[in-house]
């Protein structure tokens, strides 16, 4: 698929969702508000002790993160029903005959839907918190380039996993229950509401056993300052073996589920 | 008479028709208590670090829990079918209850039953059983007169902002922003007691959009609290009226919204 081609249709998506602008007001109110009921729950949690620290984070610190694992979890919007709907409605065999891979066709859209979504989401709410909330992100062009690396690793992970979700639906009629799950999951895992650093032993395990905590956790610490830059390589590392195995998975998922399609006479 | 029979037919379609799937049913159940299992975890490890919050014990906040889930089973049971209403008005399928000789509301209330209902009720129950058991709750006669008057007032005022956003769609035609953000992100405000938040916020949640009535006041009573700034000790004992007052305005919303309609012609 030529470059050119992939970056049609990341404007297409981001155009349509140009068009819609009462969901873009929505939007934003929406975001806002979870920003909001985080950074009083952690003011209100704070305020209770006399200690300053808690599990490596000041009061500053937490809704630092808070603020910014939300604005990278609302950049990070992706429509995780695309797929299944073009499996289920059979549309999918359309794009078999398309002369552009599958996956970079979506891919391409969800940067798009994401673009979008960064732009106009995303930037006014980094922007109202930073006046609103004390927030500190040390200026370190190094550690923002590394952020970045980090944040684009972990939107391909959480992509994979939604699309490998999203394949599910060669097998089975019914998907919801499983984005359910998938959701769950993330809630937990993906630190968006509490940084992993203040799980309990059991949960803890758990979080570095699983994939989520590379796509929020990771760069939101990177970003703020929070992990140290000699502990950063390891971390992104940690990504970089997620990513490749979930190249596979959604491969392998993607080679089985079409020649299914081609055995039922698609 | 002959009408409530038809009532009870449909009912019975719904659930037949919901029942047809019986393995989805169950995977169904198990996805949604997993995806409150990511919600309750966070509660869990939130509340493991801090003991309580502003003073609310974790039996404190599984009440609060409790009462507003197993509210939420009620009204995911009866207003549940209206969370599309933007896309009956859209293709046109409306048109189809204003032809038949009952009344629009009911019919679309009783088309559809949602297998998440049970799922509440089982979550919303354990909820109050081990927050009431944890907290050292005093269930007096009093106390257990008024619990099933808290569960219908928090339906009523659940199910009248849902049938209050709902209207919308008479007008704007395209909601589905709207019922989100109204019906799905609000709830995350009153899952930890309103007095973290500011006053003016507090205000908001009590006066203007009053889910504060949910479980905040009523758990306050149910837990004999004191010290928590009430605006007025009185609102323990609001969820009733404040219930009923909400619902005559959605439903005087509706009734305009039904005057006001004119099929979309497709």
């Amino acid at each position: 698929m030529n470059l050119e081609l992939f970056i049609k249709f990341i404007s297409v998506t981001l155009q349509k969702q140009i068009t819609y602008r009462f969901d873009y007001f929505m939007g934003i109110t929406n975001g806002f508000l979870y920003v909001f009921i985080f950074t009083s729950l952690w003011r209100a949690l704070y305020s209770q002790t006399q200690i300053q620290s808690h599990s490596g984070f000041t009061l500053t610190a937490i809704i630092t993160y808070a603020v910014m694992a939300m604005a990278v979890r609302i950049a990070f919007s992706m429509d995780d029903s695309a797929i299944y709907k073009r499996v289920q409605d059979g549309s999918v065999s359309m794009d078999l005959i398309r002369p552009v891979s599958f996956f970079l066709m979506n891919l391409s859209q969800s940067i798009g839907y994401s673009l979008f979504h960064t732009m106009a989401r995303t930037m006014p709410i980094v922007v109202i918190s930073v006046f609103l909330f004390d927030i500190s992100i040390p200026f370190d062009p190094i550690r923002f380039i590394a952020f970045l690396l980090s944040a684009v690793m972990g939107y391909l992970i959480l992509f994979m996993i939604n699309f490998s979700v999203g394949l599910l639906a060669f097998w089975f009629v019914e998907i919801f229950p499983f984005m359910l799950l998938k959701y769950g999951f993330f809630t937990l895992f993906s630190g968006a509401i509490v940084p992993i650093d203040f799980f309990p032993g059991f949960l803890k395990v758990m979080a570095e056993i699983l994939p989520f905590q590379y796509i929020l956790y990771t760069p939101t610490v990177i970003l703020m300052g929070r992990a140290d830059m000699t502990a950063v390589p390891e971390m992104m590392a940690g990504q970089a073996v997620w990513l490749i195995l979930m190249l596979l998975i959604s491969r392998m998922m993607w080679i089985a589920g079409r020649s299914k399609l081609i055995v039922q006479g698609g | 008479m002959e009408t409530a029979k038809i009532y009870l037919e449909l009912i019975n379609a719904s659930i037949r028709a919901r029942m047809e799937y019986k393995t989805s049913f169950l995977f169904y159940l198990v996805a949604i208590l997993s995806f409150y299992a990511g919600q309750i975890g966070l509660l869990y490890i939130v509340l493991s670090r801090f003991q309580s919050i502003q003073g609310w014990s974790i039996g404190e906040v599984a009440f609060l829990f409790g009462l507003m889930t197993f509210a939420q089973g009620f009204t995911t049971l009866f207003f549940s079918s209206l969370v599309h209403f933007d896309q009956m008005i859209i293709k046109g399928e409306f048109d189809r209850y204003l032809v038949r000789p009952l009344s629009p509301l009911l019919q679309i209330i009783f088309s559809r039953f949602e297998a998440s209902t049970a799922a509440h009720f089982i979550l919303g129950g354990a909820a109050l059983i081990v927050g009431s058991q944890m907290s050292g709750l005093e269930w007096t006669f009093k106390k257990a007169l008024f619990l099933p008057l808290v569960i219908i007032g928090g339906v009523m005022i659940s199910g009248g902002i849902r049938l209050l956003v709902t209207a919308v769609a008479f007008w704007t035609l395209k909601n589905e922003s709207l019922v989100h953000t109204v019906v799905f992100s609000s709830r995350e405000f009153v899952v930890y007691p309103v007095t973290i938040y500011n006053t003016g916020v507090q205000f908001f949640l009590t006066f203007v959009f009053p889910i504060a009535f949910i479980n905040f006041y009523p758990a306050y009573y149910f837990l004999d609290r004191t010290g928590d700034n009430l605006f007025h000790p009185a609102l323990q004992f609001g969820t009733p009226l404040v219930g009923v007052v909400v619902f005559a305005l959605s439903l005087l919303a509706w009734k305009s919204g039904v005057d006001h309609y004119q099929s979309s012609g497709s």
